[in-house]
C-alpha cells in the first residue's frame, strides 16, 4: 500500500447492479448469476487501473490494486435482484471513482451505438491505436485524472479497445436468457439496460472489430508469377546460369536461366556498342508485396540500346514499365521494344529541329509509345503502335485543320514530322 | 460531339458552360517529367473511364482539395492538377456532366465535387482531336499550382 496515502475503513455505496427476470424475481439471486457482478467488478477493475497508469506514467500497476477494490454486496432489494455495491474506502480511492465514471460512460457509449462507430471507423494507423497497442491502452496525461471528467467527453478508440479486448466485457449478460437484462449504472441517473439485443448488436460486434483493429498484419505472402522486368546487366556468369541486373524499379535483382541459349543472348547484352545497354528479361519471378525480389527463370532477353541522349532515361522509364502499368485500369501491356527503338529512332530524325517543342513521351496501353510536340497553337503527335506502326497527327488549333498520316515506314513518318515541326 | 442519346441518370445534370475551371490530375503516365508536360491522353478517356474521364468542379473544391483528395484515395499519385472551362468543353460540342449526387459504384469513391466529359458516341478518330483542343487550353493557362502533400516541396 502506498504510503503517501492513508486509508480508512469506512464502506461507501459504490453502484448498483440489477439483474431483471423471472428467475429474479423478488430479489431471487441464483448463485450462478454471480459471476455477471464479477464481470462487471473486473470491467470496473480495469478501468481503475488506466486511471492509475494514466496519472503514473512510465510506472507499473500498484500490486495491492486488485485487492483494495473490495468490493461486497450490500443487500439485494425485492422486485428484480438489485445488488447494492459497496467499496471499502482505500488509498485508490480517487482512482476507483474516476474508472466507475469511464465505465458508465462506457456503457451508455455501448447502447447508444456510440462505441461501435468510433471503432469502425477507426483505423490502426492512427496514433492513439498505436499507443494502445504500445502501452495497453492508456493515454499519458499530465493532468491530475480526478479533475478530469469522462461524462463531458468520448471514449477514445484505444480505450475502447482495451475494454473490448477484456473478455469480462465480451462475456458480460453471457449468463442471463434472452429476456433477461443486467442493469449497469450510466453516467448521471442513467440507469443502462444491457438487453440481449445490446449484448449481441454492440457489444459482440464491439470485440469482434477490436479483435479485428489489433489482430497482427497477415504475413507477406511471397508470389511466383510472369512478368517483365528492364535494367541494366552487371555480371553474367554463364558456369551458374545466374545474373545481376540493375534494375530502374526494384534495384539490384539477381536472375536465373535454365535455358542454355540464353547465354549468347545475355553475352550479346554485355558485348553490345551501346554505352547504356538495356535488356528485358521476361520469365518466372518471385515477387513479395509488389515488388520483385528474384528472377527464378528467364524466358526471353530482349536488348534496348540506349544511348546517352537527351530522350534516354525517359525511354528507360518506359522500358522499365511492368506488365499492368497502368495503375488506375489495372492496364497497360509491357511497352514493346520495337516501339521503344522507333521512337528513339524518330526523335533522333528530328533532334536538329531546333525550334520545335520539347517533346513529350508516353506509354500506351496497348504496349506503344506516343511523341507529342504540344504548344497551345499546335499539336504534333506520333503514335507508335506495339508493332512498330507509325500515325503522324497534326492539329492546327486556332481552325482545327488535321493532316494526318499512317504508315509503317519510319523514313515516311519521320519526313512528315518534320514537315509539320518546321 | 457527345451522343445526347445517352440518357443521363436521375442524379446526373449537365453543368452549363461557364468560365468555371474543371480540374484533371495528371498521373504518372501522362505526364512527362522530363518534358514537363501532360499527354494528351490526360484529357481523354482511358480504357477504366467507360468514356466518362473524371473532373472535378472549382466551384465546389479547390484545386489543392482536389489534388489531396486524389492523393489519399487513388491508386495512382496526382502529379499535378491541369484544367480546361466548362465553356471550351461545350465549344467542342462536348458536354460536362455533374454526377456528384449519384451513389458510388462498388469499390469507387467519389470525389467531392466530381463531374466528368462525356465522351460517349464520339469516334475514336474524333477523340483524339477533341482531347489535344482540351490539352492546348490547359496548355494555354498552364499548369495550376498547388502543393503535393505526397512529396512537400523542400524548405528553403
Amino acid at each position: 500500500m502506498p504510503s503517501d496515502e492513508a486509508a480508512d475503513s469506512q464502506e461507501v455505496v459504490f453502484a448498483q447492479f440489477a439483474l431483471r427476470g423471472d428467475r429474479f424475481e423478488n430479489g431471487r439471486l441464483p448463485i450462478n448469476a454471480l459471476v455477471e457482478l464479477e464481470r462487471y467488478r473486473t470491467i470496473l477493475l480495469e478501468a481503475a487501473g488506466r486511471a492509475w497508469l494514466a496519472a503514473h506514467p512510465g510506472s507499473s500497476l500498484p500490486e495491492d490494486l486488485d485487492r483494495e477494490f473490495d468490493l461486497a454486496i450490500r443487500e439485494v432489494h425485492d422486485g428484480s435482484s438489485i445488488s447494492t455495491l459497496e467499496r471499502r474506502s482505500s488509498p485508490y480511492d480517487r482512482y476507483f471513482d474516476i474508472g466507475k465514471r469511464e465505465v458508465d460512460l462506457l456503457f451508455q457509449e455501448l447502447v447508444d451505438g456510440l462505441a461501435l462507430s468510433t471503432l469502425e471507423e477507426t483505423d490502426v494507423s492512427q496514433d492513439s491505436v498505436a499507443q494502445e497497442l504500445g502501452i495497453d491502452g492508456v493515454e499519458e496525461s499530465t493532468d491530475d485524472p480526478a479533475e478530469s471528467s469522462p461524462e463531458a467527453e468520448r471514449l477514445t478508440s484505444a480505450a475502447l479497445l482495451a475494454y473490448a479486448n477484456l473478455p469480462a466485457l465480451e462475456l458480460l449478460g453471457s449468463s442471463l436468457e434472452a429476456d433477461e437484462t443486467a442493469e449497469v449504472p450510466g453516467p448521471g441517473s442513467r440507469v443502462i439496460e444491457l438487453t440481449f439485443a445490446a449484448r449481441t448488436q454492440q457489444i459482440r460486434p464491439l470485440v469482434e472489430r477490436a479483435r479485428e483493429l489489433l489482430a497482427p498484419p497477415p504475413k507477406p505472402r511471397r508470389e511466383h508469377v510472369s512478368n517483365s522486368v528492364a535494367g541494366r546487366l552487371i555480371t553474367l556468369s554463364p558456369e551458374n546460369n545466374n545474373y545481376e541486373l540493375d534494375t530502374l524499379l526494384y534495384g539490384k535483382i539477381a536472375g536465373r536461366y535454365v535455358n542454355p541459349e540464353l547465354t549468347a543472348d545475355l553475352k550479346e547484352v554485355l558485348n553490345s556498342k551501346a554505352l547504356a545497354p538495356v535488356v528485358r528479361i521476361t520469365g518466372r519471378m518471385s515477387w513479395l508485396q509488389g515488388r520483385l525480389t528474384r528472377i527464378l527463370e528467364a524466358r526471353t532477353v530482349e536488348l534496348l540500346e540506349v544511348e546517352s541522349e537527351p530522350w534516354s532515361r525517359r525511354i528507360v522509364e518506359l522500358a522499365s514499365l511492368p506488365e499492368s502499368w497502368d495503375a488506375e485500369g489495372e492496364d497497360g501491356r509491357v511497352i514493346s521494344f520495337v516501339a521503344l527503338d522507333a521512337a528513339r529512332e524518330i526523335l533522333r530524325l528530328t533532334s536538329d529541329m531546333q525550334s520545335a517543342p520539347t517533346p513529350g513521351i508516353f506509354p500506351r496501353v496497348d504496349g506503344g509509345v506516343d511523341l507529342e510536340w504540344s504548344t497551345p497553337q499546335r499539336m504534333i503527335s506520333v503514335e507508335i503502335d506495339a508493332d512498330g506502326q507509325f500515325f503522324v497527327h497534326d492539329l492546327i488549333v486556332a481552325n482545327r485543320h488535321v493532316a494526318e498520316l499512317a504508315t509503317e515506314d519510319l523514313v515516311s513518318a519521320a519526313a512528315a514530322l518534320r514537315e509539320a515541326l518546321q | 460531339m457527345t451522343d445526347l442519346s445517352e440518357k443521363l441518370l436521375e442524379c446526373e445534370a449537365i453543368v452549363r458552360p461557364s468560365d468555371e475551371l474543371l480540374w484533371r490530375q495528371v498521373t504518372d503516365h501522362t505526364w512527362d517529367s522530363q518534358a514537363g508536360k501532360p499527354g494528351s491522353a490526360a484529357f481523354g478517356p482511358m480504357p477504366i473511364d467507360r468514356k466518362r474521364p473524371s473532373f472535378t468542379r472549382q466551384s465546389v473544391v479547390t484545386a489543392q482539395q482536389a489534388r489531396d483528395w486524389h492523393q489519399d484515395n487513388a491508386k495512382s499519385p496526382s502529379r499535378g492538377v491541369w484544367a480546361c472551362s466548362t465553356a471550351e468543353i461545350d465549344e467542342l460540342d462536348l458536354r460536362t456532366v455533374d454526377d456528384s449526387d449519384c451513389p458510388p459504384e462498388i469499390n469507387e469513391q467519389k470525389a467531392p465535387g466530381h463531374c466528368y466529359i462525356d465522351y460517349r458516341g464520339v469516334p475514336k478518330s474524333n477523340e483524339r482531336v477533341l482531347r489535344k483542343l482540351l490539352l492546348a487550353s490547359a496548355l494555354n493557362r498552364g499548369p495550376v499550382w498547388t502543393e503535393d502533400k505526397l512529396q512537400p516541396a523542400p524548405a528553403e
